[in-house]
């Protein structure tokens, strides 16, 4: 009996395994209801073809691109027909056939008419049966030709209907092209009497201006695509959403789950996988019924350039709607998942939806930068990135920040869903139960969670976007570096502190001094002080594989920055820019970020995600002495990560650390003694044979040390 | 198996008042037993089973199940109790043998196993004929039967019964009436709550009656007509509300 009093350990794989089977079960739930699939499937079916007819009609008018005019222009007989179409093609107009195919000419716009000629004996009756437009008679015998030589007089009669606007413009029309006619009869009879003046002193010529680089008139409707596109991205996600949330809780399916012997964040992962997935379905089935709406209705050139709709555009707007349904996805999960019914989730939501659409208007404001704090603004920074692949403009490291920034919200607003679904006050309370969020837990614990780093990360990241945008713009040297220290100390002092204390957690025992400390801690300072050398050839290893040099303006601005840096006393700037990084930084990534991470997974993984979330923030930094150091950071922090697993303790790392950058400081310091001597250290050369072969032999002598008198612990 | 000791839950409620809904009651459980724990609406029955399972943070007091306590192993007590809730529903849109293998997974259960779990249940409640039927269109009492097996489904020694018959039929109650002294056989440590107190006369073997939050007598049926001097649990319940401010609060 009681097969499971024994204590069962379930095997990572396994975990996956039960999470897919989760997640199948949530998306069997949501994708058996007939709403689900009406927003799926029947809300785009209905909804493309309806916007397009709003498009022709409303849109395409305005462009005056739908069709180009053409009129019809009758003459009595042939011979009028000629003698008219010469007067008319000396005032420039020059008549084709009826239902002549006209090629459009270069620079000609396209909403130049096409005159069309062609002969009715009774003009009065054509105009009437609509045969033409308009229609042009001579009173009087036809001259046999028309020239300067005779004194001639013609009189015509213009025939037109006055209840058809066709017929109206085209009269009018056709009289600016006899008055031109007139004019240039005119000229050429002045210049016959010797009169040198113009026969109308006034001429003109229409110029268009195009702003440089955009399609005036084409960009704002197609910037109207992926605003439409998100918005029934969201309509697809809401309801699941809901339904998987405060449903559980009003269907009375919400308590047996909770007493079931599953981590929150777990069923709560499983439940966003369904809500982004049928998010994502719907956002494919609009993309899909978009783009043969747009196809078939032949408005792909006008929408999207010449180009027209080509599957890298569909596949830079999934991308965009996939990075846009995953942050959604998770903070519509955070609301719904404190709502005990339907009803109040949905009142919840308006608010939601009203502050989430109003950042896509920013892609319609021109003018506006994806830079500086706009770029960790959520849905904001995502929807003008958006705007920006389009335009063709977009930036890698604008793009990966906004995708690392977005990513970390929404990893950090599952973890939020997770800690307010099923708690006590949303699954008994009446009262609305936010203080669950900032509840502190009654047991301490040894490390972080993983849900408690992420939302560290999330906070962390836009903080310092804001304080360097505040802060950063310092104006004298000095203050800059103290703006430096308070924005390391903050970042990443402060604020795991504090979230070290909401979660009761402690990292005290990162700091623990480790065993044979000593041969340790000169392995670590051998390492950190030939780990630049390995730093500065990765550089230049990846200039060279990008094939790219450093470009003149960003040395200019180096060269400018160390210059200032050398009127500042060496202590402060090795304690600005390397003791105080070297301790903040090894606190938290090696010590808040690296605990989190052990407690949740194996060490190497630990190593590589707290490095790889080094060199991010090193590569953001705006910094000229930090830019291009996004690989050489990142390993950098996978020798402190080691170092840290290994010693158990963030100390030698610290050490390290202080090596590391205070070696690198003193070269850029003491640049111009050392190259009065001949030992030259620049940033766009590789270094001497014998300094790598020295740098090479301390750093392995270093690395044997640590591995030597250390054991990998336990986190 | 079961052991509650001096366990409370106060609730705050607004203007600093607050309300105590079970106030430092102790009971313990064997296996093999069906406690009755009776008592009328609001006397603190759910509150208790909930702070059993970990599901409510007790404010004070000891809670346990096979030696875990619910507070610092809620997982290992979890494990080991299947909950049938009076309110409990089903997924609308799954099939009563999906939900119930969705529940066998969520406990660890391996497929092979949970499979001749779910047929044995099946055969034992008379599942078998609307097993693959949506759950939606299943009647109360079908619910009922398909939320037990949902409940069984992990084999846990422990099961805690709120109301179980709540809203059945004379046939249905029947049912699970004899379901739960099968329990009982089975060696099962159950506490049920009912307000079907002929019921509970019949098939549990000891009780507790609570009573605004506090045991007010305990024991087995012939131990509590000593207590009492009252022949049947109805009689028991009638005398302790003339006696106590039941009634009083009834006539308010």
């Amino acid at each position: 009996m009681a097969p499971h009093t024994e204590h069962r350990t379930i095997q990572p794989n396994e975990r996956l395994r039960r999470l897919g089977r989760l997640t199948l079960k949530e998306l069997r739930e949501i994708l058996r209801d007939r709403r689900t699939i009406v927003t799926l499937i029947l809300m785009p079916l209905l909804m493309y073809p309806l916007l397009s007819v709003f498009f022709q009609q409303f849109f395409m008018s305005q462009l005056g691109t739908v069709q180009t005019p053409r009129y019809a222009l009758g003459f009595e007989n042939d011979q009028e027909g000629s003698f008219l179409a010469n007067v008319l093609s000396q005032g420039g107009l020059s008549l084709v056939q009826i239902d002549a195919e006209v090629p459009a000419q270069e620079g000609e716009s396209r909403t130049t008419p096409i005159v069309e000629a062609g002969i009715r004996s009774d003009l009065v009756e054509g105009l009437e049966e609509f045969e033409i437009d308009v229609g042009l008679r001579l009173k009087g015998e036809a001259p046999s030709q028309i020239d300067d030589q005779r004194d001639l007089a013609l009189d015509i009669d213009l025939l037109f209907r006055d209840d058809s606007l066709k017929s109206r413009d085209a009269a009018a029309y056709i009289e600016k092209y006899l008055r031109a006619a007139n004019e240039t009869f005119l000229a050429a009879r002045l210049e016959k009497l010797g009169v040198t003046q113009r026969a109308a002193p006034i001429r003109w010529a229409r110029t268009t201006v195009e702003q440089a680089g955009t399609h005036t008139g084409t960009i704002s409707i197609a910037a109207v695509i992926p605003f439409v596109l998100i918005l029934m991205t969201v309509t697809g996600a809401v309801y699941p959403a809901i339904d998987l949330t405060a449903g559980e809780r009003e269907r009375g399916t919400l308590e047996i789950l909770m007493a079931a012997p599953i981590p929150r964040v777990g069923v709560l992962f499983a439940k966003y996988v369904a809500v982004l997935s049928v998010a994502l379905l719907t956002a494919a089935a609009n993309l899909l019924t978009m783009t043969i709406t747009i196809s078939a209705s032949g408005m792909g050139s006008l929408l999207f350039g010449e180009a027209g709709i080509s599957p890298g555009v569909i596949a830079a707007v999934f991308g965009l709607l996939l990075l846009f349904a995953a942050f959604f996805s998770a903070v519509l999960l955070v609301i719904t998942s404190s709502a005990r019914s339907f009803k109040e989730a949905q009142a919840y939501l308006i608010p939601l939806m009203l502050v989430a659409l109003a950042p896509g208007m920013l892609s319609l404001m021109p003018g506006l930068e994806l830079s500086g704090l706009l770029l960790v603004t959520p849905l904001a920074n995502i929807v003008l990135l958006g705007r920006d692949l389009f335009a063709f403009k977009a930036s890698g490291g604008a793009a990966l920040t906004v995708v690392a920034s977005t990513l970390l919200y929404a990893a950090a607003a599952i973890g939020l869903a997770a800690r307010i679904f099923g708690a006590e006050s949303v699954l008994y309370s009446s009262q609305p139960g936010w203080a669950d969020l900032v509840r502190r837990p009654r047991a301490s614990r040894t490390a972080p969670t993983l849900t408690a780093a992420a939302f560290c990360l999330a906070l962390m990241f836009p903080l310092y976007f804001l304080m360097i945008n505040l802060l950063g713009g310092a104006a004298g040297i000095g203050e800059q570096l103290l703006a430096g220290v308070v924005i390391t100390a903050v970042v990443f002092g402060v604020v795991p502190l504090i979230a070290c204390w909401m979660r009761r957690a402690s990292i005290a025992a990162c700091f623990r001094w480790p065993e044979s400390s000593l041969p340790i801690f000169i392995g670590a300072i051998l390492v950190g002080l030939s780990l630049w050398m390995l730093d500065h050839e990765t550089v230049m290893l990846s200039k060279t594989l990008r094939g790219v040099e450093l470009d003149a303006g960003y040395l200019d601005k180096l060269q400018q920055y160390v210059g200032q840096l050398r009127q500042v006393p060496l202590v402060a700037i090795l304690l600005a820019m390397a003791i105080v990084p070297a301790v903040f930084e090894e606190a938290f990534f090696r010590g808040y970020l690296f605990t989190a991470l052990r407690s949740a997974g194996n060490a190497w993984t630990a190593i590589v995600v707290s490095a790889l979330t080094f060199g991010l923030f090193h590569a953001i930094v705006p910094n000229p002495l930090a830019s291009e150091r996004l690989v050489s950071s990142a390993l950098t922090g996978l020798v402190l990560g080691w170092v840290r697993w290994r010693t158990g303790s963030i100390l030698p790392g610290t050490v390290l650390h202080v090596c590391h950058n205070g070696l690198l400081m003193l070269l850029t310091y003491y640049e111009p003694q050392l190259a009065a001597r001949g030992i030259g250290v620049t940033d766009s050369t590789h270094l001497p044979g014998p300094w790598l072969a020295g740098g090479a032999v301390a750093l392995v002598g270093g690395v044997v040390m640590i591995f030597a008198f250390s054991r990998p612990r336990a986190p | 198996m079961i052991d509650v000791r001096n366990l409370s839950k106060v609730y705050p409620l607004p203007g600093g008042r607050e309300l105590t809904a079970v106030d430092a009651i102790s009971f313990s459980v064997d296996s093999g037993e069906v406690y009755g724990l009776l008592g009328p609406n609001g006397a603190g029955k759910t509150t208790t089973l909930r702070m059993l399972l970990g599901l409510l943070r007790p404010t004070d007091g000891y809670a346990a199940i096979g030696g875990f306590r619910s507070v610092d192993f809620p997982d290992e007590v979890k494990r080991r109790v299947g909950l049938v809730a009076a309110n409990a529903g089903l997924y609308q849109y799954l099939s009563a043998r999906e939900m119930l293998l969705f529940f066998a997974d969520l406990y660890g259960l391996p497929i092979g196993d949970a499979e001749r779990e779910l047929d044995r249940l099946s055969q034992l409640l008379g599942l078998t004929e609307y097993l693959d039927r949506s759950c939606s269109t299943l009647s109360t009492g079908q619910r009922q039967r398909v939320n037990l097996a949902r409940a069984l489904i992990h084999q846990p020694p422990v099961m805690l019964l709120d109301e179980p018959t709540l809203g059945l039929d004379v046939l249905g109650t029947q049912v699970i009436t004899e379901f739960i002294a099968h329990l009982r056989e089975e060696g099962k440590a159950v506490i049920l709550c009912t307000h079907h107190l002929d019921e509970a006369e019949r098939i549990c073997t000891r009780f507790g009656l609570l009573h605004r939050g506090k045991i007010v007598a305990e024991g087995t049926l012939a131990e509590l007509r000593q207590q009492t001097g009252c022949g049947s649990l109805v009689e028991m319940f009638l005398k302790l509300s003339a006696r106590g401010p039941i009634l009083a609060e009834v006539a308010e």
